[in-house]
Order: C-alpha cells, then sequence, then structure tokens
C-alpha cells in the first residue's frame, strides 16, 4: 500500500516516452474525462508557469538585498550570481530532458525493428535473507520473454540463511544463476561476477533490497537499440517513504535528484551517476573495465564506495552516452535514522569527490560543454556551499546583522520553492514535495558541511552498514 | 571516438537552447539585482509595507477622506516631530508602528489634516490661509524608519509629512539606517513628502579636546588635531556658516526643490543641547542659520504656547502689534516632540487644548485643559489642580494653552492661599513676558514682566487681602488697563499696557522655598465687546496714564454672576472714532456701529454697575460696547499730556 501513489503516477505519466506496454494498466476513462483533465492540466501548468516568473523575481530581488545586507563584493558578489544560475540553468535543462530523451531513441535508423536483446538481472547480496526472494520474484516478474531473462543471484559469504532462501527459489525457477562465495568479496565484486556470468546483451544491475517495477522493462531496454547508449539509470523512489519524516524528506530528495538532476544530466547524455539501486548496462562494454574497476584506488588504498558512479564514469571515458529513464521505476529502502543517513550521506559525498576527480581528467576532453557548464561548476558549488552557509550563520550575523543571514536563508528557500514549482510540474502526485524546505534547511545547516566531514576521513575506506550501502542519486548544489 | 562525435552531433540544440536560456538568466539576475540594488521602491521593505499599507487603506477609507469641522481659517498652527517608528514597543527614544498609526488615526478622526511644508511656509509668512484643525508633521534624521513605516499611514489618511535630512548620512554608500537619495526622489515624486535640511554633516559629536571628547558640531569649537587647538570662533562661524550653506546647496542641487527650513540637530529650547565650550556658540549658529534658511525647527520647552503664530500675523488687527511681534515667528518654529509613551488620546488632547479657547472660559479641573508648566510641578485633573515649586526652587509658573490670542478679559482664579506670593497672569505671551497682580498677605502689586524682568507699575496696601481657603483673586485686562480684584472687587490698577495674551497662574515663596497653591476653579471672562476672543485695543496707546495711575479705587464687591468690570465714568470729551472704525471684529459684532455712537452722547444709565449690577445676556454685548466707546476718548485724551 505505500506504494500506492507511485502506481497512480505510473498511470497519469505521460505517453512520450519509449514503449507503451503501461498502456494496459490504465483503467478506461471516458473522452470526457481526458478532456477534462487536459484542460485541468492546462490551467495546473498556466499556474506552475506564473509562479516561475513571480518566483524568478523574488529571488531576484533576495538574491540582491542578500548580498546588499552581507556587503558581499567582487568574486563573492559575481559568485552569488554564477550559483544561482547554475541552479537555475539545472531547472532549465531538465525540462528539455523528455524531449532530448526521445531524441535519443530515435535517432538510430533500425528504430522500427523488433529490438528484444536477453537481458541479466544481476543480485549481488549480503545478509538479505528478509528481501532476497521477493527481489529475485521480482526481477521474475518482468514483462519480457522468459527465454530471455536471466537472474544472476551473487551469494557474497551471508551469515544468515539468505543461501538457503536463494536456493529455494532456485528450484522452484531454474533459470536462476547462483553464484555461491565462501568468502565475503563485497558487493564491487559481486557485481563483476555477475557481469562475467551474464549472457544478456543488457545487463540490470539492482540493490539486493530494491525493486524493480516489472511493467518498465522494456523502457529500460530501448535505450539501448542506440549503439551509443553504455548504461541507463532507473528511477528510483524510496520504498519505505512514509516511514517518518527523515525518509519522506529523502522521498522528496530522491525525486528532486533524479526527476530534477539526473533528468538535466540526462539531457545531454552524460549522467555521471547510474544510480547502484538499480540501473541497466551494456555488457560487452562493462567487461574490459571490469578490472580496472575492480583495482581502483585512491591515495594508495582500494576504493570502496561509489562503485556504481565509478563504473559509470568509464562507461563515459569510452566515449558512451548515459541516459536517465523517468519512465523505468525502482524502489529502494532508505534510511530511516539520522545517523544512518548522515553516515550515508558521507559515503556519497566520498565516491562523489573521488570519482570527481577522476571524471576531471577527461571531461573536458569528452564533452567541453558539459564540463564547463555542469561538471566544473558543479564541482565548485559543492565545496563552496557550505563555506558560504557557515558565512551566513558564523559570520555575517556578527559584522553585518543578522538581516544577511535571514536574507540568506529567504534566498534558499526561494530557489527550493522554484524547485518545488518544478517538481509539482513533473508529477503531480508525489506528495512530498513539501519535504524539499527540510532539505534545503537541514542541506544548510548540516549536510552541505559532510563534505569536509568526507574530506577529513577520506582514507577510512570500512564498508560500513553493508545494507545502506547505496549509491549517490546525484550530489545537491 | 565515433561516439563521441555523434554526441556533439546530436545534443547541439540542447546545447544552445540551454546556452541562451542560461545566459538569458545570468543576464536577468546580474541586471535585476543590479537593479533591485538601485531601486528602493523593489526592497522587500517596500513590498511589505505596500502591502500594509493597502490593508490599512481599506480598513481606514472611511476617514481618508473627512472634511473639515469647520470652516474656519486657523490662527496657529501645531507641528509635531517624530525620529524613527520602531516596532519594540520597549524603545523609549521612539514612538512605535502601531501607537503612531493610533495616533494619526485619531487625529484625522478629529478632524484634524497636515498641511504641506510648502504650505506652512506660506502660512508663517502670512502669505496663506490654511483650515483650522491644520498640523505640520515631521519627521527628524531621514532614517529609512522616517519613511517605510510612515509612508502607508501617510497614504490611507491622505496625510504629508516632512523629512528633515541629514545630507552626508543620506549619502552614505549602501546605507540601511538612512534613506538613500535615491529613496528622497522617491518620497518626493509621491508628493506625500517634502524635505528639508538637518544640517550637511552636523548631526554627530565632533571632539573637542586632544582626548577626543565629543562636543557638539553647532555650539562647541572644534579641536583641530593637526595644530593641536580649538577652532577659533572666527572658525567656528565659517564651518558652521560652510555646513548650514553646504546642506541648503547640495539639498536643491540635488532634489530641485526650494529648501527653506532647517531643523536644528539636537535641538531643544536654547538652540542645542550639550555645549560647553563656546557659551555663545549655539546663538551664533542660530544667527547663522537665520541668515541660510526662513525657518528654524526647534522643540517646544513649555515656555511657549504651542501653536506657532505667522510672523505678520498683527496685520490681522485683532491683536497688538506688540503682542504679534513676540507670538508671531519670524525664524523660530517650535515643535512637539512625541514621546514614546504618548497615546492617541493624549496627543490629541494636546492639540485640541492648543487651540484658541473661546471666553467666558470656565475650568474646574476636571481634566487637563492645556496647562503649560514652564517650572515647577502641576498636578491637574481630578477637579483638582496643585501648582507646586521643585525642590531647591522658590516659584512655579503655569500657562493656559489656547489663551494667548484673549484680548480684554477678567481672569479669577479660586485658590486656598496658604502662604507665599500669588501672581495672576494676564497677557502671557510666553513664560517671559506677562502682566501680573502679585498678591501678598496685606499688600497687591502690578507687575510687567519684559524678557523675564518684572517692573513693577502699580502696588498697595491692603488690608483685606488674606491668606485663606476659597478667596479669590483675578486679574483684569482690557484696553491699555491692568486691574487686580480681591474677591472680584478691583483693588489696583495701572495703565501701563502694551500688549494682550493669555492668562496663568504662578507662585513664589522665597522663605520656604517650597511655594504650592491649591486652586479649585479659574473664569476668564470677557470685557468690551471682546466675547469672540477680539481684542481692540488701538496700536498707539501704548503710553502710561499718570492721573490715574494712582488712583486705586476702593473695592467694591460684585457679584460673581454680573460683569466684573468696574466701569469707569464716562468721559465728558467725545473723540471721533476713527481709532475703532478699521477694527473689523468689531464690526462684525456690531454691524451698525455709527447709532451706537450716536447714544454715547446719552450715556445709557446701565453702565453705571452699582445702580444696575444685573446686565442681561442680550443687552451684554451692546452696553460693553457702549462703555468701551466711553472709554475710549478717556484713554486717548491723555495722551497729549504725557
Amino acid at each position: 500500500m505505500k506504494l500506492a501513489w507511485t502506481t497512480q503516477s505510473l498511470q497519469n505519466r505521460s505517453s512520450a516516452v519509449g514503449n507503451d506496454m503501461w498502456r494496459n494498466y490504465v483503467s478506461p476513462q471516458t473522452q470526457e474525462q481526458v478532456e477534462h483533465g487536459r484542460i485541468r492540466n492546462i490551467w495546473y501548468q498556466a499556474l506552475l508557469f506564473g509562479a516561475t516568473i513571480v518566483t524568478l523575481a523574488a529571488i531576484i530581488i533576495i538574491k540582491s538585498k542578500s548580498t546588499e545586507s552581507a556587503n558581499v563584493d567582487g568574486i563573492l558578489l559575481f559568485y552569488t550570481y554564477f550559483v544561482t544560475t547554475f541552479q537555475l540553468s539545472r531547472l532549465v535543462a531538465s525540462v528539455m530532458y523528455s524531449s532530448s530523451y526521445q531524441r535519443a531513441l530515435s535517432e538510430h535508423e533500425a528504430y522500427q525493428d523488433v529490438y528484444e536483446p536477453k537481458i541479466s538481472f544481476v543480485i549481488p547480496a549480503y545478509n538479505e535473507e528478509g528481501e532476497i526472494q521477493n527481489t529475485i520474484r521480482n526481477c521474475l516478474q518482468a514483462h519480457y520473454p522468459t527465454h530471455l531473462t536471466e537472474v544472476i543471484v551473487i551469494n557474497d559469504a551471508s551469515t544468515d540463511s539468505t543461501r538457503q532462501k536463494i536456493l529455494e527459489m532456485k528450484e522452484q525457477y531454474p533459470q536462476i544463476i547462483f553464484v555461491d562465495w565462501n568468502k565475503n568479496q563485497g558487493k564491487r565484486h559481486g557485481m563483476a561476477e555477475g557481469f562475467r556470468q551474464a549472457s544478456g546483451e543488457i545487463v540490470i544491475q539492482l540493490d539486493s533490497d530494491s525493486r524493480i517495477d516489472p511493467r518498465d522493462i522494456r523502457n529500460v531496454v530501448e535505450p539501448f537499440r542506440n549503439p551509443s547508449i553504455g548504461a541507463v539509470s532507473y528511477h528510483t523512489e524510496p520504498a519505505n517513504a512514509n516511514e517518518n519524516v527523515l525518509t519522506r524528506m529523502q522521498a522528496a530528495y530522491y525525486f528532486l535528484s533524479f526527476r530534477i538532476l539526473k533528468a538535466a544530466e540526462s539531457t545531454f547524455r552524460m549522467v555521471f551517476c547510474c544510480s547502484g539501486c538499480a540501473s541497466a548496462y551494456r555488457r560487452n562494454i562493462i567487461l574490459p573495465l571490469l578490472d580496472e574497476w575492480l583495482t581502483e584506488s585512491f591515495l594508495g588504498l582500494p576504493v570502496t564506495w561509489g562503485d556504481d558512479r565509478s563504473i559509470t564514469n568509464r562507461v563515459i571515458k569510452l566515449g558512451y552516452d548515459t541516459l536517465y529513464s523517468s519512465t523505468v521505476r525502482a524502489y529502494t529502502i532508505v534510511p530511516t535514522t539520522l545517523k544512518q543517513f548522515v553516515k550515508q550521506q558521507i559515503r556519497w559525498k566520498k565516491g562523489w569527490f573521488v570519482n570527481s576527480l577522476f571524471a576531471s581528467k577527461f571531461v573536458v576532453k569528452r564533452d567541453p560543454f558539459v564540463a564547463f557548464t555542469y561538471f566544473f561548476p558543479l564541482m565548485i558549488v559543492t565545496i563552496m556551499t557550505p563555506i558560504m552557509a557557515a558565512r551566513a550563520f558564523l559570520y555575517t550575523p556578527f559584522v553585518h546583522g543578522f538581516t544577511s543571514t535571514f536574507y540568506y536563508m529567504l534566498g534558499v528557500f526561494a530557489v527550493a520553492i522554484l524547485f518545488i514549482i518544478f517538481y509539482r510540474f513533473y508529477s503531480k502526485d508525489n506528495p512530498y514535495y513539501r519535504y524539499i524546505f527540510l532539505w534545503a534547511l537541514l542541506n544548510m545547516v548540516l549536510l552541505s558541511y559532510m563534505l569536509f566531514v568526507a574530506l577529513l576521513t577520506i582514507q577510512n575506506r570500512g564498508w560500513g552498514t553493508r545494507g545502506v550501502l547505496k549509491p549517490a542519486p546525484a550530489t545537491a548544489t | 571516438m565515433q561516439a563521441q562525435a555523434l554526441t556533439f552531433r546530436k545534443t547541439n540544440n540542447y546545447k544552445n537552447i540551454f546556452l541562451g536560456i542560461s545566459a538569458v538568466l545570468l543576464l536577468l539576475i546580474i541586471s535585476g539585482s543590479v537593479y533591485v540594488a538601485n531601486e528602493p521602491a523593489l526592497s522587500l521593505r517596500a513590498l511589505y509595507e505596500d502591502a500594509r499599507g493597502l490593508a490599512l487603506s481599506a480598513f481606514w477609507t472611511p476617514y481618508r477622506n473627512t472634511p473639515p469641522s469647520s470652516d474656519a481659517t486657523a490662527r496657529g498652527i501645531p507641528v509635531l516631530t517624530y525620529h524613527r517608528l520602531v516596532s519594540d514597543a520597549s524603545d523609549v527614544n521612539n514612538v512605535s508602528i502601531g501607537n503612531f498609526q493610533d495616533q494619526m488615526l485619531a487625529l484625522k478622526k478629529a478632524g484634524w489634516q497636515t498641511v504641506s511644508l510648502a504650505d506652512f511656509e506660506a502660512f508663517m509668512r502670512g502669505q496663506k490661509v490654511l483650515p483650522e484643525k491644520s498640523f505640520l508633521l515631521t519627521f527628524d534624521d531621514a532614517a529609512k524608519e522616517s519613511y517605510y513605516p510612515v509612508d502607508p499611514v501617510l497614504k490611507a489618511l491622505n496625510y504629508q509629512a516632512v523629512d528633515f535630512v541629514i545630507v552626508a548620512s543620506s549619502e552614505i554608500p549602501r546605507t540601511t539606517y538612512y534613506l538613500s537619495p535615491k529613496e528622497l526622489q522617491e518620497m518626493l515624486a509621491s508628493g506625500r513628502w517634502s524635505i528639508g535640511s538637518h544640517s550637511f554633516d552636523g548631526h554627530r559629536p565632533s571632539p573637542v579636546d586632544a582626548q577626543g571628547d565629543n562636543g557638539v558640531f553647532f555650539a562647541d569649537r572644534i579641536w583641530i588635531p593637526e595644530e593641536n587647538r580649538l577652532e577659533t570662533t572666527q572658525e567656528f562661524a565659517e564651518r558652521v556658516t560652510n555646513d548650514l550653506t553646504h546642506a541648503k546647496k547640495e539639498l536643491e542641487e540635488t532634489y530641485k526643490v526650494p529648501i527653506n527650513s532647517f531643523a536644528f540637530p539636537l535641538g531643544n529650547e536654547t538652540g542645542i543641547a550639550g555645549a560647553n565650550n563656546y557659551p555663545e556658540g549655539a546663538a551664533k549658529t542660530a544667527e547663522i542659520a537665520r541668515g541660510v534658511y526662513s525657518f528654524g525647527f526647534l522643540q517646544l520647552n513649555r515656555q511657549q504656547f504651542t501653536n506657532n503664530f505667522p510672523i505678520f500675523s498683527g496685520t490681522a488687527n485683532d491683536i497688538p502689534s506688540e503682542t504679534a511681534k513676540m507670538l508671531g515667528s519670524t525664524f523660530e518654529v517650535r515643535r512637539i516632540h512625541v514621546d514614546h509613551d504618548w497615546d492617541s488620546a493624549h496627543l490629541l488632547s494636546i492639540l485640541e487644548n492648543a487651540r484658541t479657547k473661546r471666553l467666558p472660559f470656565e475650568d474646574d479641573f476636571t481634566q487637563d485643559n492645556g496647562w503649560i508648566t514652564s517650572w515647577g510641578k502641576t498636578d491637574v485633573g481630578r477637579n483638582n489642580f496643585v501648582l507646586t515649586s521643585d525642590t531647591n526652587s522658590d516659584s512655579a509658573l503655569t500657562f493656559l494653552d489656547g489663551s494667548e490670542l484673549w484680548g480684554d478679559y477678567s481672569f479669577d482664579a479660586a485658590v486656598n492661599w496658604t502662604g507665599g506670593d500669588v501672581f495672576v497672569l494676564g497677557d502671557v505671551v510666553n513664560s517671559k513676558n506677562y502682566d501680573s497682580c502679585v498678591f501678598s498677605p496685606g499688600h497687591v502689586k502690578v507687575q510687567m514682566t519684559k524678557d523675564g524682568i518684572a517692573s513693577t507699575v502699580s502696588e498697595k496696601d491692603d488690608p483685606n487681602i488674606a491668606l485663606g481657603n476659597n478667596v479669590r483673586v483675578g486679574i483684569r485686562v482690557h484696553g491699555t488697563t491692568i486691574e487686580c480684584a480681591w474677591n472680584f472687587g478691583s483693588i489696583a490698577e495701572a495703565y501701563t499696557r502694551t500688549n494682550s495674551g493669555g492668562v496663568g497662574l504662578m507662585v513664589s515663596n522665597a522663605q520656604t522655598r517650597n511655594a504650592s497653591l491649591q486652586v479649585s476653579s479659574i473664569i476668564a471672562r470677557p470685557l468690551g465687546s471682546d466675547t469672540q476672543n477680539a481684542v481692540i485695543m488701538p496700536e498707539t496707546q501704548t503710553q502710561q496714564q499718570p492721573q490715574t495711575q494712582t488712583s486705586v479705587q476702593s473695592q467694591k464687591p460684585i457679584h460673581p454672576q454680573t460683569h466684573p468690570l468696574p466701569l469707569p465714568q464716562p468721559s465728558p470729551v467725545q473723540t471721533p472714532q476713527t481709532q475703532i472704525q478699521p477694527q473689523p471684529s468689531l464690526q462684525q459684532e456690531e454691524p451698525s456701529p455709527q447709532p451706537n455712537q450716536e447714544s454715547t452722547s446719552a450715556p445709557p444709565t446701565s453702565t453705571e454697575p452699582s445702580s444696575s449690577p444685573q446686565i442681561s445676556p442680550q443687552t451684554d454685548s451692546q452696553s460693553l460696547l457702549e462703555l468701551r466707546l466711553q472709554q475710549e476718548p478717556n484713554a486717548s485724551s491723555t495722551a497729549p499730556t504725557q
């Protein structure tokens, strides 16, 4: 029942993208209802458009007052203009996402042919006795010919009954390929083993606690028809979103970072992180990368976080495009306590930092446009955000008075409002948009500073809690 | 490499659109921010105040166009001073926004209307007539909080105000405290605001010695650290002149409006407070300011009446030129400084009390009708009026606001006289210029006080004058006569009166240094034709009258209900009435003075108070006029003998 709203949104979403198999699940609507909905949608979108203009004006006024009251001048003044423009440019890019995605699907000459490659699900599992059977069953339910579907499960020396549960499933479904390890080798090796064992052209990597929507499987396969596409990221949302305030806030943030930030990256066909919760890769691109990926090291120690970001970056480096698809949905479990959540954030930021350094070496050559309009600005903004926030909270109140802090916070919330407007534009039904404010606040007072914690503890390569090893959707600005 | 080339080609459209829109956004943000930074109307504060203004206007619409309560014209105009309006009600230096709103709404409901600075200046020059219940609303320093919280109120009530600008402060770049030139331009453009000068840069403390102790820019000689000395008085004058002329010039050039008014920074009764190393400094500044500006705004100090009167008010013919000269301002404008703890009723009562009171006037002290206590303390209200000297002072003086235009009248007070001297004041122009009757046990004096120096013009011993409860002390002023009354009987008089004015009371006790007087009621009644505050006193009659100065009449008990005027015998000498004819007030009250003139040749018997003490109200006016006519020749005929 906790997924009720997403099912509804699946039914309401635009048919613009990909295979329209999901239409089978739409309850029949009368012509009148359709027309009524269309008119209501026009009003709704006109309202959002008006709100965008108003918010934009408010942002400009607030930014001006903010810099005035905090005596921001020179390079710092330019930075505030730059950072606001950067934030707004993400929204601009996200608007073009659907169109760009559509073109990625249609530009190949073989578009009209039947495209049904074999797909392999890879599920590395470690102590997942509770969820593993559901996850496997979920894959087997994929709306795809059975003879073209295989499921590879890697038991990474679980200490609980995970192994038994997998064997039970294998008895029932012999097409499951079971890799059973006696020695724990880590998720990255599990994923690599999956790639090696897979016989499908498309490999779908899943976390052991992730679920995919079985109806969307053709949508994730479709982009691979285009030979320049190397990886496609699922749209992931928290399955346990309604648990508490923190999970609701994460639900809002997941939606924002996938549907707006990742979509914006996808517009230029360069998604730097195909989420580890659920992503599809072209197997023959990945296989030659596995050795380099498995031996990745940073400052002399092996890298144990950001597996998904790392493999995606290597796909990009080879010259292939990576996409995000808003029409293939996956659900995952998010941390429910602040401590777990902050730990996860720190791991993501470590992964972001290490992989950004790696990507910075090739990204200009690969695509200077993305490098200079997105990649490097993002690095600057991510590093500067905690500094500017600390300045607004710890420096200016004592030098220029609390008005400047007030304006700073007002500015952050005004930008949050703009993001919410787009959020509402992309999904009328997702109920968590209000929690963007909480995210903005938490980011201002806590999360953005975690970057420095991450950098200070970058040599700590502990595994952390295996269960909450989640990929970063995208780094917040 | 092939795939890479493909990417470039395939997403080029999006890249161009993206770059285009992002560049537009960047330009929009930069230009918008620069515009907003220089456009005060777009500040959040302005937007918030606009919203609040709309709400106020909605609620106050019924009052916005309150018509004037009467067609009468104003004789004098009160001026209010505020500095900033604050949200914090605990600020003891500034009025809160809510309180200000209450005050303005109360004034509006009571029919008070603001005037513009230009109208006020024209009024003070005698060039313009303004309706009764007009006032001028002023703010000092031109801080942001003198505009943003105020403007919605002005807009909602159709009011206008003046902001006195410290020029240098307004030009501080990106100032968050003072109004910027841009904002001031906007205020002027709204039509609701005028500006005046509050100096160029004379509002801040200035060093007066090598240690950095601070003095007052406009009153102290300033330390010159380079030369290790104080400036000379000549340098002081130059510095002050420069500041004042610079301020005027800069304001006129920047805002393209004439600047005639100057508000003295840190201004109090002496012009400027806190001066210490140059006693003449404040006066010097006032003199220089007089040369640069037409009007200098100070604060009321309980030595003057509340209202400001035009320079040429004497030409209105109904008050003597001597009074007009003292009462009317040639430069100084006195302002009511609104304290943080005044509620709207208190402010309204001050303005209402300052309005010219009508004769006859009775006061039994159920409330404060505007007693201004120059020194000492008064406890007034709740049917009680006690005048007490301050500690270490031997006297206390109070006078009645709104009585300054009274002409010929009698003024009696019922007092509980327990000691000391009781001064009954008449013809009060300010706390230093008045006529008085001084009652000591067994003795009475007629005194004239000019610029604080009293001279006794007549005195008499009278054993009837004694301490007691509920004794009546009084003064009658009419024509050139000053009379003293004990229990309504005239006991002493002098014919030296030169000016008219209001009433007051003073108590003095040099022995105990603890003077106190309890008053239970006062009554002022018109004398002569002065039933509408009009004064009939030809300007030529300023000489003394020696033949009557010593003629002290015996005490005549007069019934309080009757007119208490002691009537002189009609003079046999008749002189032409030309001196009286130009008096418009006389003609108003007596549409046909000529028949009356005829009647004076046959004096009516009713003029003898002993024979007919009861004068009916209907005939009162007419008989009084006749009396006055009989009196005139007497006065003027004595002039040649001088």
